[in-house]
């Protein structure tokens, strides 16, 4: 079993609010500057560019592994992370949202159970994105997280987990987790989780998410 | 004014006939907002909300707040479920396809209110 570093909400440039440093070549070398050994790639209502970040992260030595993400936002305005275990799966969830493309991050049509629904049928893990910020997230939208919506996991902001703001998310009984939602370099890996897993691959990541045997995931 | 004046004055369309929207005390306050997390916050109790947020929680959240009715603008209609859950708490539930801008207005001429000034953050 190894203890690996895991940022999983890292934005590329095909997100129209990242900066445009953010280029799979620079963020797979930030990435193994940091110590990162799992990145997840997730740009509003795209995946367009986790293929190029993972081609990159396999031309460097110790490149993180990638996992193949998005973050949808749903008709509500909630950001709802999808963790995929390829990009295929990624992009079938992108073209179904069919978000305009000259508003990258605009509003699906999808509800926030639709959308986790339409995660879960492609084989993903679906996580409430940094539900402790008012900005985007559910319960800021819906005033409290449903309790009939499977998350698979909450996201804690970067600065939310440096308040101790995970806590008051326990009672959920659904797994925390905390990434750093980077949109600059700088910022990569300002949160993380570290994980408990065999090998940096999705179904052990999902796994660890569970603690299911012998996995395990905890905010750094 | 009662709800049924304002349903009645400004054409509301209602969507839980199951309930009445006459009797019970006049409404005096309204708050407009599609942020539940602010609806929660800062909705006055007694009050109505205007809102194009038609998710279930909107229920839960104008039930937790007092809220004496919701009325659902621009056009925005609930599931079945939602209505049905509204009709089930007692919540009557409005529409129109004027914006919220719009009946703000209406409201305020027919002498609601909000809750006042908020404080700076």
């Amino acid at each position: 079993m190894k203890r690996l570093a895991a940022d999983m909400h890292i934005h590329t440039v095909l997100s129209p609010c990242a900066s445009r440093e953010m280029e799979p070549p620079a963020i797979v070398r930030e990435a193994a500057r940091r110590g990162l050994a799992v990145i997840a790639v997730c740009d509003h209502n795209t995946a367009g560019n986790v293929r190029a970040v993972a081609d990159a992260a396999a031309m460097i030595p110790d490149g993180p592994a990638v996992i193949a993400g998005i973050e949808i936002t749903t008709v509500e305005e909630a950001h709802v992370l999808g963790w995929f275990r390829t990009p295929e799966d990624a992009c079938a969830v992108a073209g179904a949202l069919n978000v305009d493309t000259a508003l990258p991050s605009a509003a699906s049509r999808f509800t926030l159970s639709e959308t986790v629904d339409l995660i879960h049928r492609h084989g993903g893990l679906a996580v409430a994105a940094h539900v402790d910020r008012r900005s985007f997230s559910v319960p800021g939208q819906l005033g409290f997280i449903p309790t009939d919506v499977p998350f698979d996991g909450l996201e804690i902001s970067a600065a939310g987990a440096a308040r101790g703001k995970a806590a008051g998310f326990a009672a959920h009984g659904i797994p925390l987790v905390s990434s750093s939602d980077c949109h600059f370099l700088e910022d990569m890996g300002t949160g993380f989780i570290v994980l408990e897993v065999f090998a940096p691959t999705f179904d052990e990541i999902a796994k660890a998410l569970g603690m299911v045997e012998g996995r395990g995931c905890a905010i750094a | 004014m009662t709800l049924g004046n304002i349903v009645s004055t400004l054409g509301l369309e209602v969507l839980t006939p199951e309930l009445s929207v006459n009797g019970g005390a006049d409404v005096e306050k309204g708050h407009a907002s599609d942020l539940l997390s602010d609806v929660l916050a800062h909705a006055p109790s007694g009050g109505i909300l205007l809102t194009i947020q038609v998710h279930m929680n909107v229920i839960a959240v104008a039930l937790h707040a007092g809220l004496s009715a919701v009325i659902f603008t621009e056009g925005m209609r609930p599931e079945e479920l939602v209505r049905l859950r509204a009709v089930q708490e007692g919540l009557p539930l409005l529409a129109t396809n004027e914006s919220t801008f719009e009946l703000a207005g209406r409201l305020y001429a027919l002498g609601l209110r909000g809750r006042g000034q908020a404080e700076s953050e």
